[in-house]
């Protein structure tokens, strides 16, 4: 089998376009080879409709996967002293 | 003083009498309820008649900031607004960022209630000890901005805080904010109008204590953990700002469009983060003692953007947009942009704009707007009826029309300001099948069928449709922070956002009680904290031990609470309801055919009902109240 990975938002720093998984029989399993950031909470589509972590995946399928809301770093911090 | 970093000290004041007093709470109040929510709904449960008119003299009008506020703790600039809601009826409990509630508590009081009704105009300056009611003849009718400065130069200090009525409150508008520092809101119930009623136009304050956490040590190591791990674990926050993810929600039919009927809204991407960081967004703004800065900032004057394909507008060279009310946040851009087709990020902006400047909840606004473009869509709304007033979606002219009209009060205004429930009920003809609000508060931006749980959050939150109050399902339908949270009390794997569990109702139970502690100690949920740090932080704020259970009790207490007010005002299970349009499915998109069931929801409703220790009926027994010490305390006078 073969499911196309497609990633959106911040998600394309762990993702390459392209990406495609031969054996990945749920999509959590599917998720769980990308390694992905422990943090990273996702929405998933499968050929475009709602889908969840025990979804099942066929050969042929798309995994859409977009993040709950968008990330990235832009700034440096400071703690502030109580 | 027994609990650290509060005062023992409640202020009031009576606006009919100008009576001042201080009232100090047992130590009791400050361990169980922490401040906010639940010291607002167990003030009003213990001094508000049963059956008070919202608008009357009696309501009372609460700011309460949390153990939190005062300490520099990131996260804690913040503080909470209370009172009977005019818009629904039930209790009233918003939050607001900013620095106002930093400057308050650090002026020496734990909480202010304001009593009464002014024969005139009046403000309140609180600095430190000393409290004086002022005229304000000369501040009412004015913009939000203008007020500030004026109190400002009038009072010769320019590090005081405002908290104010815009114009809407002025005008009773039932949709109306509370609005402090410029641009932020104690959104949504309508207290704005609860603050016009009592004639009181501001509440100015400048605070010189310190207020000391008991454990220093340990407080200052969660300031310097967050320090060091926001820039990934708020990266989402401080980078993009809540706008980051309206594109991607609307790739799952997850954007309201149209007043929550159509599955996609085609122009997202003209409203979204993508569009707001290439054209009008000119810088980011924070609130006290938070490095996220995940708020907007924005200004035009009709220039052109090049560089931002998916720039529209249709109102260049009629508006330009002021910096100082700050800019669209995800939730306005939904209400003013997708919900009522427009498509439009200048008309959008200005709309926020505002909503900051004369004082307007923009969620309900918009949606408010959104009802009326769909009843004149499908007849149900005529020229005669609205004095000319036919808004059509996608215009954005008509959507910031309907906004100045409903502000204002001017023509069909007048019936706008009343939110969309009373408009229903005003029109008749079946228009109230085309209503999206529950309790009489239009829903926020979030869509109940791919967030279940967070459709069944809509249906009991005590203020009426809420979404901070509640669980966002998509944080759990895969590992990560949100599992990792509960997991430290309540073990779970990754659930469906689209589906209704017992586990997901246990799952809810113990999120939506980690919020509502967050709204009594007061700290801004976009934060990364998890149970065990804020209870470590609350711990080393009082000197008093709390663990993870203890501050979810705390968030229970509110509710409870909140219930037991609600109840005696009338409200009832058959009240703990969603709309239908949010419960049948799409006919297309990636949501076609998920629904909600009445069945599912029913089942889901009781299930968290048990987990409360409530009766089938919804009504808190006198068992848990007891486990949760709250008979006691409100047997205390």
């Amino acid at each position: 089998m073969s499911v196309l990975i497609e990633a959106t938002g911040s998600l394309r720093q762990y993702i390459p376009e392209n990406t495609r998984l031969e054996a990945a029989p749920t999509v959590g399993q599917a998720i769980a080879q990308l390694q992905l950031p422990p943090d990273v909470a996702l929405m998933m589509l499968v050929n475009r409709k709602a889908a969840d972590w025990t979804t099942e995946l066929h050969d042929g399928d798309v995994l859409r996967l977009m993040p709950t809301i968008g990330g990235g770093a832009r700034h440096a911090g400071r703690a502030a002293n109580l | 003083m027994s609990v650290g970093a509060t005062w023992g000290k409640i202020l009031h004041v009576d606006l009919t009498t100008s009576k001042i007093w201080t009232e100090n709470p047992p130590d009791e109040i400050y361990l169980k309820l922490v401040g906010g929510r639940a010291l607002e709904a167990y003030l009003l449960l213990r001094d508000l008649p049963v059956g008070a008119d919202p608008l009357g003299p009696e309501n009372l009008l609460i700011f309460a900031p949390g153990v939190f506020q005062g300490t520099n703790l990131p996260g804690a600039g913040r503080h909470s607004v209370g009172g009977k809601s005019p818009l629904t009826g039930a209790i009233g409990s918003a939050e607001a960022g900013g620095w106002w509630g930093h400057e308050f508590k650090r002026s020496g009081w734990d909480a202010l209630v304001v009593h009464g009704q002014a024969k005139s105009p009046v403000y309140l300056w609180i600095h430190n000890d000393k409290v004086e009611i002022r005229p304000a003849d000369h501040l009412w009718g004015h913009d939000v901005a203008e007020v500030e400065d004026a109190i400002r130069s009038e009072l010769k200090d320019e590090k005081l805080r405002v908290s104010q009525c815009g114009i809407a409150g002025e005008n009773l508008v039932l949709v109306a904010n509370v609005i402090n520092d410029y641009s932020r809101a104690a959104g949504r119930n309508g207290l704005g109008a609860v603050m016009g009623s009592k004639k009181l136009k501001a509440v100015a304050v400048r605070g010189t204590k310190n207020v000391l956490p008991t454990d220093r040590k340990s407080a200052t190591a969660l300031a310097k953990w967050l320090g060091d791990n926001y820039k990934t674990l708020a990266a989402w926050a401080h980078d993009k700002g809540t706008p980051g993810g309206l594109v991607g929600l609307n790739e799952n039919s997850a954007l309201p469009t149209r007043n929550f009927q159509d599955p996609d809204f085609p122009d997202a991407m003209s409203i979204g983060w993508e569009t707001l960081h290439t054209s009008v967004l000119i810088g980011r703004d924070t609130c006290q003692a938070c490095p996220i800065e995940c708020k907007q900032v924005v200004s035009y004057d009709g220039q052109d953007y090049p560089d931002s394909p998916a720039f529209k507008t249709q109102v260049k060279g009629e508006v330009t947009l002021n910096k100082v009310y700050g800019g669209p946040e995800y939730e306005t851009l939904g209400a003013f942009g997708s919900s009522c087709g427009v498509n439009d990020i200048v008309a959008v902006s200005k709309a926020n704009e505002w909503t900051a400047q004369w004082g307007l909840d923009p969620i309900s606004t918009g949606m408010t707007i959104a009802f009326v473009m769909e009843c004149v869509d499908r007849g149900l709304l005529t020229a005669e009826m609205t004095g000319g007033y036919l808004p059509k979606w996608g215009s954005s002219k008509d959507m910031l029309e309907g906004v100045d009209m409903l502000a204002h009060r001017r023509g069909f205004g007048d019936i706008m300001a009343l939110g969309s429930k009373r408009i229903a009920a005003w029109i008749g003809n079946g228009a109230e099948q085309y209503l999206v609000e529950v309790k009489g508060q239009e829903l926020p931006m979030h869509e109940p069928r791919l967030k279940a749980a967070l459709g069944v959050g809509y249906a009991v939150a005590p203020v009426g449709a809420d979404h901070m109050m509640n669980i966002h399902d998509t944080g759990y339908s895969s590992p990560g922070r949100g599992l990792d949270r509960v997991n430290t009390v309540y073990k779970v794997g990754p659930m469906p956002s689209t589906k209704l569990s017992d586990e997901k109702m246990n799952l809810f139970y113990h999120e939506v009680n980690w919020q509502h502690f967050q709204d009594c100690a007061i700290c801004c949920m976009f934060y990364p904290y998890d149970y065990k740090q804020l209870a470590g932080a609350l711990s080393a704020m009082t000197g008093h031990e709390y663990d993870a259970q203890d501050i979810l009790d705390v968030g229970e207490r509110a509710q409870q609470l909140c219930r037991l007010f609600n109840n005696r005002e009338g409200f009832t299970e058959k009240d703990d309801r969603l709309p239908k349009r949010v419960m049948q499915a799409f006919k297309s998109g990636p949501l076609e055919g998920v629904e909600i069931t009445e069945k599912a929801l029913h089942d889901a409703r009781q299930t968290w009902y048990g987990l409360m220790g409530w009766t089938p009926e919804g009504v808190p027994t006198k068992e848990r109240l007891d486990q949760l010490g709250l008979t006691e305390l409100l047997e205390t006078k």
